[in-house]
């Protein structure tokens, strides 16, 4: 009886593996209803045969459905092995399905013609069978066989080698599953080990685990992958089915415990075994192994000396990127001042998307960082951009790329040829690609902003180079152009390079988001995690409406993606100009001062805030703050290169110092008060400063219909949970 | 410009940085390679009593530092920061990331 577990428990993984499965790919209604019939046939078998010891009216009822069952899911195998991946559907052939069907359960169940009764003694199982037993049993199996026959041959006609592995691994799927069932419920009893009756049931595992993969996955696989995960199943599976079967044995064989009990002790086994095997597993068979692979190309990217020019930078790209992914050939693809995409590396210059072709819309809207080939063949989410990718990827004759966005742009393509080895790009190959993500996107803004070799002889080498990147990057913001407000700021960095950042991105007629603050670190590294954390924030805040959210993911990139060690101090701020309010996250501003010509003082704004970059999590720290603006008011917002200035005799600027500012040109325009405080914070620190700045000030003129703000304002509250649009 | 000073000595299992003077972009440059020369290899203390003043590099310093040791499971503690230094570690907000000790001799053994 201990073994009608294992049946119950194979009924349970196939229902997640199913549940599991989100696919809009054709043939997914026959699979639900194979695995439905599956599981169906392995819950009424188990408890038919628990039953038949002393139920067997009722018992022998459920063993006749549930094998009604189990040919009731090999029929639908067969329909899946001809609706996958893109047949079509006919209605007159699914409703004579479902009428044979329907006669075939009236049939077996209610009728003495296929089994008469069944008794149980112990683990003693008998089954009087009917007049058609034999064949009603042979047909359904000639069902599941014929399936995985039109399965293997289908899949090896397919031209397309997703669709060819997915089609040959339901063809062993389904022929397994007949195989196994045959063993135990046929087989077995004829040699004396009806006892193992009971698990002629966990054969739904095969079929429907091998539809299940397909259906969720888009690549092919490799035998080693295979291999790896087989070696860390068996590491998981030994040591723990071994206890698992003992006490479960032991358990039924002296009877001191019930099934409730034997499973409490099973699920225990499970826990302490697992976790243990787990961590074994992925120390010694691989997981661990690639994740360190993948942080030494990450960093031999982030060695790549950009001083060297152009073409020896992704020369320098390409081999490495050739040496680790083994392809046959590497290519840089860059966005040109028209907006189309132009080969780059190899240095031909041919233009390989023109601005506003399908094949450049569909790589802006795909929201991924990286695109295999397969996927775009056999991955139903990408149907839409299918014909315009996959011409894309044959205009290369690439087999995968990477793509450099910013929010909807495309700033450089980075293109893979077919492996050298012959193999196809699998789900490691994927894993790199999004591991080493954003050490290429500082490449591709390097290629986009970065004129040619030949035309650099002029320019200083690195921070020339860099300065160049950085400028072009910083200057790329939409303009907060807007009848009710005016907005100033200022960037600088004393060695030309610097980590300040100033950001703002138009929502609305009446809103903007912006960010303004300073990724750690100084110099050429600052300045590039600047450039990555811009277009990340640019990209996220167009798939994250919550506002909280945008700012907790923009923690975890600079947690996870940036180098150890960084971290963002500033503010994100959204200008509500409709409603004459400022909803603002303090992430470690030092001095964000507001000044109310009502009040005729200037308050300090920020509140507490804490910086990005330290805690995984950092969404429970966050608080959302609004800040609501008279007309006539004025914010001025600065990053700790100001208020830390230190002059000759080590004394601190300060926020004093920025409120005398502030003061003192209350009647200036914000461009000039932004000045009088970069040429104050200068003076006083001798005429050099230390450290980045950045200063930003907001002079609001009053809402767009000329009406004022309803509430007397100026001192900031908690606001509510704000969407960014 | 002021520069700083960075000793290393050895103290029980314990690698000691003694910084003195302002840690700012100018002058991290001398602590940050000392500091990656010994973080995640040996349990690290950084004694800031002598700071006068530290910018974002210097809170970048440690933090790497932090996150080197963490990793490898190896120990730091920041020991008797000055003022300043305990103020740029607490305008972070998360002042709790740096464990601190008041004095050498409170080093954990």
């Amino acid at each position: 009886m201990g073994l009608t577990l294992f049946t119950y428990l194979a009924a349970l993984v196939a229902t997640l593996a199913a549940i599991a499965v989100k696919s809009r790919a054709a043939g997914l209604g026959a699979f639900r209803l194979a695995a439905l019939a599956s599981v169906a046939f392995a819950v009424l078998l188990a408890t038919g045969y628990l039953l038949a010891a002393d139920y067997r009216p009722a018992a022998v009822l459920l063993l006749r459905a549930a094998d009604a069952a189990a040919i009731m899911s090999y029929v639908a195998f067969m329909r899946l092995a001809f609706l996958y991946p893109g047949g079509r559907r006919h209605a007159v052939i699914d409703a004579f399905l479902f009428v044979a069907s329907a006669a075939l359960l009236g049939f077996m169940v209610f009728t003495d013609l296929y089994v008469i009764e069944v008794r149980r003694f112990g683990i003693e199982y008998l089954r009087f069978e009917g007049r058609y037993h034999a064949l009603v049993t042979v047909a359904g199996a000639a069902v599941g066989v014929g399936a995985a026959i039109v399965f293997a041959i289908r899949g090896f006609i397919s031209r397309n080698r997703v669709f060819r592995q997915h089609l040959l691994v339901m063809a062993l799927g389904v022929m397994g599953s007949v195989v196994w069932g045959y063993v135990f419920a046929v087989l077995g009893p004829n040699i004396n080990l009806e006892r193992l009756f009971p698990l002629s049931a966990t054969n739904i595992l095969p079929s429907v685990l091998a539809a299940a993969y397909v259906f969720s996955s888009t690549r092919v696989f490799q035998v080693r992958g295979v291999a790896r995960g087989l070696g860390v199943w068996t590491v998981i599976a030994i040591p723990f089915s071994a206890p698992l079967g003992l006490v479960t044995g032991v358990a039924f064989l002296f009877r001191v415990a019930s099934p409730v009990s034997a499973i409490a002790v099973s699920a225990l086994a499970f826990l302490a075994f697992a976790r243990w095997a787990e961590s074994f597993a992925r120390g010694r068979l691989g997981s661990s192994r690639d994740e360190s692979a993948r942080e030494d190309l990450e960093s031999e990217i982030a060695h790549i000396d950009l001083s060297a020019g152009r073409d020896t930078v992704l020369g320098q790209l390409s081999a490495i990127m050739g040496e680790a992914i083994g392809c046959s050939w590497f290519a840089t693809l860059s966005e040109d001042d028209s907006g189309g995409l132009r080969r780059v590396f190899p240095d031909d210059d041919t233009l390989i998307s023109p601005a506003g072709s399908p094949a450049l819309e569909a790589l802006a809207a795909v929201e991924r960082r990286a695109i295999l080939k397969s996927d775009v063949e056999a991955d139903e989410s990408l149907a839409e951009h299918r014909s315009a990718l996959l011409a894309f990827f044959e205009a290369l004759g690439a087999e995968a790329v990477v793509l450099a966005k910013e929010g909807r742009r495309v700033v450089g393509v980075f293109a893979f040829g077919p492996k050298r080895s012959g193999a196809d790009y699998n789900a490691l190959d994927y894993g790199t690609f999004d591991a080493v993500h954003g050490k290429l996107f500082v490449v591709a803004y390097y290629a986009r902003h970065v004129a040619r070799e030949s035309l650099l002889e002029t320019v200083e080498q690195e921070i020339g180079l860099a300065d160049q990147i950085v400028r072009s990057v910083q200057e790329r913001i939409d303009p907060i152009v807007h009848p009710g407000v005016s907005v100033s700021f200022r960037c600088e960095a004393p060695r030309g390079l610097g980590g300040d950042l100033f950001d703002s991105v138009r929502i609305s007629e009446h809103r903007w988001f912006f960010v303004v603050g300073d990724v750690s670190g100084k110099g050429l590294n600052a300045s590039m995690s600047m450039i990555i954390l811009k277009s990340m924030i640019r990209t996220l805040l167009r798939e994250e409406k919550d506002f909280v959210k945008l700012v907790a993911r923009t923690n975890s990139f600079i947690k996870e993606r940036l180098p150890r060690g960084t971290f963002f101090s500033g503010l994100f701020g959204f200008l509500a100009l409709d409603k004459g309010s400022i909803y603002f996250i303090n992430c470690g501003i030092p001095a964000m001062f507001f000044r109310s010509p009502g009040l005729d003082a200037v308050i300090e704004a920020q509140g507490e805030g804490r910086m990005l970059g330290f805690v995984k999590n950092i969404e429970p720290y966050l608080k959302t703050r609004k800040l609501i603006l008279p007309p006539g008011s004025r914010v001025l917002i600065s990053t700790d290169g100001i208020v830390e200035a230190e002059s000759i005799r080590g004394e601190r600027y300060g926020k004093e110092r920025l409120v005398r500012i502030l003061g003192e040109n209350k009647d200036r325009t914000a461009a000039e008060t932004v000045d009088a405080v970069v040429r104050s914070a200068g003076a006083f620190a001798g005429g050099k400063l230390d450290d980045d700045i950045t200063v930003v000030a907001i002079d609001y003129a009053g809402r767009p219909s000329g009406r004022t703000a309803a509430r007397p304002a100026g001192r900031p509250e908690a606001g509510p949970k704000e969407k960014v649009q | 410009m002021t520069g700083i000073s960075v000793e290393v000595i050895e103290r029980g299992s314990w690698t000691v940085l003694t910084v003195n003077g302002p840690i700012n972009s100018y002058t991290y440059n001398e602590l940050q390679e000392k500091t990656m020369r010994h973080a995640g290899r040996v349990d690290m203390a950084v004694d800031l009593a002598g700071v006068s003043s530290m910018t974002s590099a210097g809170i970048g310093v440690m933090l790497a530092a932090v996150e080197d040791a963490e990793a490898v499971g190896k120990r730091f503690v920041i020991v008797a920061p000055s003022e300043v230094a305990r103020l740029a570690i607490e305008s972070t907000g998360f002042a709790d990331r740096f464990p601190t000790v008041p004095s050498l001799k409170d080093l954990p053994a």
